[in-house]
This record gives C-alpha cells, sequence and structure tokens, in this order.
C-alpha cells in the first residue's frame, strides 16, 4: 500500500512565514498539489485581511434552508425531458419527497390548459412517487391530479379508475370534506363525459353543497358549472343557463371565467339563440386569448367554426376548422383532431368539395398512424370511413353523423363540442 | 437576470484549468449525469452567501434570492460544467452587479462597486473560498488578537503607531502581530481540515 505523505500544518505555517525562495526550493511542494494549495492559502492569507468581507459580523444564516433544497432539486426534475426523468430518479433516489411530488402535482395543475401531454407525464409521475413513498393522502392528491389530466386529454375510463382510486385512500384517511368534495365534483365532470348525466348532476350538486359550507367560492363556480352542463345533456338547457349565469356572477377567477363563458355560448347556441351564442363565443375566445390558453383559445374558435356552419358560412367554417385542428395535433389531443376533421368533412360536404374531404382526411389519419392509435380506435375509423365514402362520391349527412358517433365512442369532452 | 448571470457561462475556471480544457470542446450534459442540485446548494451556499452578503453587501433576504436565481441559471447551462464552484461564484458576482446597477435607479451604488470580484480575474473562486474561512476563523480569536490584527492589516497602521497606542515596544507589537498572525493561520487550518 502506497501511504501519500503531506506536510503538518507547522511545517506549512514556518514555511509561509519564512524566506520567500525557500518553497520554489522545496521539491515536495513543487510535487504534491494538495500541500502546494494549502501552503498558497496561508501564503496569500495576510492579504485578505485587507478586504472588508473578511471583518464584516453582520450576523448571516449559516444552514441551508430545507425548502429551498428541496424546491431547487424539484426544479431540476421538472427541467429534465420526459424520458430523463425516471433514470434521473433512479440515480438520485433521494430526489422522492413529498414536497417534490406536491411541485409535480403543482406543475401538472399549471400545465393542464397550455400544454396537456406534459400535465400527463407530471400527474403519472407524481402518482409513481407517492405511492411508493406510502402516504395515503399524498397519494389521493396525486391521483386526482393525474385523474383530472386524464379527463381532460379524453382518457375518461382511466380519469375515472384514478379519481375512484384517490377516493379510496380518502375514505379510509379519515374523509377530509374539502378533498372529498374535489373528488365529488371530478367524478361529475367524469361522468358527465361518459353520458351519465344524471349521476354527474347529482355529484355535482353533493360537490356544491359541500362547498358552500366551506365557503369556497371559487370551486362552488366550478360545481354550478358542472351541473349546469349536465343539465345540458339531459336537455335541460333553460335550467343551465340560469346556473351558469350564477356562476358567471360569482366568478372571479379568469380561467373559469373563459370557460364559463364558453358553456354560455353553447348553451345559447342549444336554445336557438344565435345572436346571443355568437356575443358570448366571441367573449370566452376573448376571454381564452387574455388567459393565454392554447387549448381554450381552440375549442373557443371551434365552437365559432360550428356557429359559422350552422349558418351556412361553410367557407369561414372550414377555415377556422383547418386551423383549430393543427392545434389541436399540436397539443396531442387525439379525439378532438377526430371530431374536428368530421366538421371539416361536414363543411366541404355542404360546399360540394368532396376531394378536399379526402385529402383532409388522409392527413388525420397519417397523424393517427403516427401518433401510434391501433386501427380499433374510433376516431382513427371514423375518419377512414369519411375518406372512403368521400373518394367513392357518396359522402353524405347519415355517414357524417354515423362517424361522429364512432369518434364519440369515448365520450367527448365537456369543453370540446356541440352538444349533439 | 437570468440573462445577467448567464452572459458569463462560458468563463470562470481557474488559470489552470482553463489552461487544461481550452482545445477541448464543451460536451453537452447529459441529464443522467446531472449533480444533485440541491447538494450543491447545500455545498456552496455559505460560499456564495458570503459573496453576495459581504463582498457586495446585499442584504441577506435578496442575496438568497440571488443565490435561488443562480441556481435556475445553472439548471438550465446545457454543456457541462467542469467547475461548478467557480461557475457559481463567477454568477453570483454578476448577478451581485446585476442587482446593484438596478438598485442604482433608486439608490446610489456603493462606490467601489466596480472593482469588486472581476469575473474575468483567475481563481476568483479560490480566493473568494480563503476569504470566507479567513472571515470564519476571525471569529474564533480572542478579541484582543483580532483587533490587533484588524489595526495592523485593516487599518493599515504601523507596528511603532500600535506600540504608541498600547504604550509598550515597537518589538512587542511585532512580535503581537505575529503570533495573532500564526493564530489565525492555525485555526485556518483546522477549519480547513474539518472540511476535508
Amino acid at each position: 500500500m502506497i501511504t501519500e505523505r503531506h506536510y503538518d500544518d507547522e511545517t506549512l505555517i514556518a514555511l509561509a512565514e519564512g524566506d520567500p525562495a525557500a518553497p520554489t526550493r522545496d521539491p515536495h511542494l513543487q510535487s504534491c498539489r494538495p500541500c502546494a494549495e494549502t501552503f498558497e492559502a496561508l501564503r496569500t492569507l495576510p492579504s485578505t485581511l485587507h478586504e472588508e468581507a473578511v471583518w464584516d459580523r453582520t450576523p448571516l444564516s449559516e444552514e441551508p434552508k430545507r425548502e429551498t433544497v428541496e424546491w431547487l432539486r424539484g426544479k431540476q426534475l421538472l427541467a429534465l425531458p420526459p424520458e430523463a426523468r425516471r433514470p434521473f430518479l433512479a440515480a438520485h433516489p433521494h430526489f422522492r419527497t413529498p414536497a417534490i411530488v406536491q411541485m409535480l402535482i403543482d406543475a401538472s395543475d399549471k400545465a393542464i390548459t397550455r400544454m396537456p401531454p406534459e400535465a400527463l407525464e407530471y400527474g403519472k409521475l407524481a402518482v409513481e412517487i407517492a405511492e411508493e413513498l406510502g402516504d395515503p393522502m399524498l397519494h389521493a392528491s396525486a391521483l386526482r391530479e393525474w385523474g383530472y389530466s386524464l379527463y381532460y386529454t379524453g382518457n375518461f375510463r382511466e380519469a375515472l379508475q384514478s379519481t375512484e382510486r384517490a377516493r379510496a385512500l380518502i375514505a379510509n384517511s379519515g374523509n377530509e370534506v374539502r378533498d372529498l368534495g374535489r373528488i365529488e365534483l371530478q367524478e361529475a365532470l367524469i361522468l358527465s363525459a361518459l353520458g351519465d348525466h344524471q349521476a354527474a348532476h347529482h355529484k355535482a350538486c353533493a360537490a356544491s353543497d359541500i362547498f358552500e359550507a366551506l365557503h369556497d367560492g371559487e370551486r362552488v363556480v366550478v360545481a354550478l358549472r358542472v351541473q349546469a352542463i349536465a343539465a345540458n345533456r339531459l336537455r335541460q338547457h333553460n335550467l343551465a343557463l340560469r346556473l351558469l349565469q350564477t356562476a358567471n356572477d360569482r366568478c372571479v377567477d379568469p380561467v373559469a371565467r373563459a370557460g364559463l363563458l364558453q358553456n354560455i355560448a353553447v348553451t345559447y347556441r342549444e336554445l336557438g339563440d344565435v345572436e346571443s351564442a355568437m356575443h358570448y363565443f366571441v367573449q370566452a375566445l376573448q376571454a381564452a386569448q387574455k388567459i393565454g390558453s392554447a387549448p381554450y383559445i381552440a375549442k373557443a374558435r371551434w365552437h365559432l367554426g360550428r356557429l359559422l356552419l350552422s349558418q351556412g358560412r361553410c367557407n369561414e367554417a372550414l377555415e377556422v376548422f383547418t386551423s383549430v385542428r393543427e392545434g389541436f395535433v399540436e397539443m396531442q389531443m387525439h379525439q378532438d383532431v377526430a371530431l374536428v376533421t368530421i366538421d371539416a368533412a361536414q363543411a366541404c360536404l355542404a360546399v360540394g368539395d368532396t376531394d378536399s374531404v379526402v385529402e383532409s382526411c388522409r392527413t388525420a389519419l397519417k397523424y393517427f398512424i403516427d401518433a401510434g392509435l391501433s386501427q380499433s380506435e374510433g376516431c382513427l375509423t371514423a375518419v377512414a370511413l369519411i375518406r372512403e365514402a368521400a373518394a367513392e362520391g357518396r359522402l353524405s349527412d347519415h355517414i357524417l353523423r354515423y362517424a361522429r358517433r364512432r369518434a364519440d365512442r369515448r365520450p367527448r369532452l365537456q369543453f370540446a363540442f356541440a352538444l349533439d | 437576470m437570468n440573462a445577467a448571470v448567464l452572459e458569463q457561462n462560458t468563463l470562470e475556471a481557474a488559470a489552470s484549468e482553463i489552461e487544461t480544457h481550452v482545445s477541448e470542446p464543451l460536451a453537452p450534459a447529459l441529464p443522467s449525469e446531472q449533480e444533485d442540485v440541491g447538494l450543491l446548494y447545500e455545498t456552496y451556499r455559505s460560499l456564495l452567501l458570503f459573496v453576495a452578503a459581504r463582498k457586495f453587501r446585499i442584504p441577506e433576504s435578496e442575496a438568497e434570492n440571488l443565490i435561488q436565481e443562480v441556481f435556475l441559471s445553472y439548471l438550465q447551462v446545457s454543456v457541462r460544467i467542469e467547475n461548478v464552484r467557480g461557475w457559481l461564484v463567477a454568477a453570483v458576482c454578476n448577478a451581485s452587479r446585476h442587482f446593484w446597477r438596478a438598485q442604482g435607479r433608486t439608490e446610489s451604488l456603493p462606490d467601489d462597486i466596480g472593482e469588486r470580484c472581476d469575473p474575468s480575474s483567475t481563481a476568483v473562486a479560490d480566493r473568494l473560498a480563503l476569504e470566507m474561512t479567513v472571515h470564519q476563523s476571525l471569529g474564533y480569536l480572542k478579541p484582543k488578537c483580532r483587533e490587533t490584527l484588524h489595526m495592523h492589516y485593516f487599518e493599515g497602521r504601523s507596528a511603532a503607531d500600535m506600540a504608541k497606542e498600547m504604550n509598550t515596544t515597537s518589538r512587542y507589537a511585532e512580535k503581537l502581530i505575529h503570533n495573532c498572525l500564526k493564530n489565525v493561520r492555525t485555526i485556518y487550518m483546522q477549519i480547513n481540515r474539518v472540511k476535508r
């Protein structure tokens, strides 16, 4: 075994205080880097005593802030590309903390209206880490957030499963009322999207009562909105309008208001009041642009497009549908890509341009195939059907309605579409 | 502010490291190779706080915010940083200058702001780390020793001048200065040994 020998403290101090030329002749200092560095520091130490900073005795905190350590780690994890996060966590298991889980949950919540795929990924990671940590409330929180992201991106069955798992964890941990209220609300949203509007209405009412009792005005607005959506699905449009207007009067959150305005517009359209519908769709679009949410903007424009189509302004509608579809492709909102393609096909049919139908369906099909969607997906089937019909010159409203039902077999996003 | 921090992300290695690596292109940092930024914060916070709060006289709460910004900027650097300490020190120097420039719109800047911590000088981080350890060492000295060193090195008073004030001989004053310096060097070595 080779043992490194170094100069002791006394020797180094003596050298620093001695003949200035001696160190340059010392063979050990010339060859040993650690000793040379320490010697250099000792030699230059007196010069530091001229600096004001070394004499400043203002007390400063000495301990690193724990919350800053966690916060920076969270930022580091979020900054990694998605495919790098799990390998990084495997290499740094101490990153798996409740604080990191909460940061992922918060990041998912912030990302959902800007970039839904990112939100999904954050949520999924939060669930994985929370599950390992074994804290039931944290795990429930992560499952709920992930469930919402799944719902928002059209994965309704998985969303319901995730939300139900969250409910079970909360129920086993003492039934925190506010958390249960949020679960009720989320389940209402998902059930509505799955077509069980009565159950959705019931759950939304229950959630509204919980949040009224807790004086949580923001969530009361959400609950009213969900009740309204369910009422619309049950064709109770006047009730829906009253609920939405009450929600709008109480709403202070600009993001929620953007969604509310769109819901009001859709309701007016269902009531046949085109003028009011147009007014509120324009307001919804302006609100969406103000908050800078790409999905909201796309959906608001999509609704405007459908209104234009219903008024026979087919070329304008087609222009809107084409640009909206590009936005949905970018945001990987698969079902909406299919549905807007069907709308575009309807506009083309109305102007007698079946060649464009074939071309736009070909583009949509390529997107689905490249995105890895299987042939059994309703969206893919629906679009293929339209393309085939258009190519054979037999495209009709009947076929479009059938195709829409095929695409809608995975039920629709509540915000996105007409209440056919 | 991040632009101000990042404007120096190509410099600040110690001179010897620059000579070693000057011909090597900067490799991209792989995510799996990234160091734990929390650990880096724990390791270097004291030094960075010393720079911001003592060298640049930024209030501690603001200095802490600057340090966090520096670490966020560190996370954004896409190339591998060989001398992390050097990079962080230079970044906090730039951030501190930027802070005072912004403050300068409403308050006057410290007179010597231009001379503080020029990040283009070599071995800045080593020097600042030395200063920080000396600062710590002075805290362990007896008050009389600390006062002796303060009078001689910081106030610039000669041994003869100090002897008059202490009502003693110049020789005694010189010996006192020498012993106090030796004490601080010994304490410095002990602190460094603990750190290693």
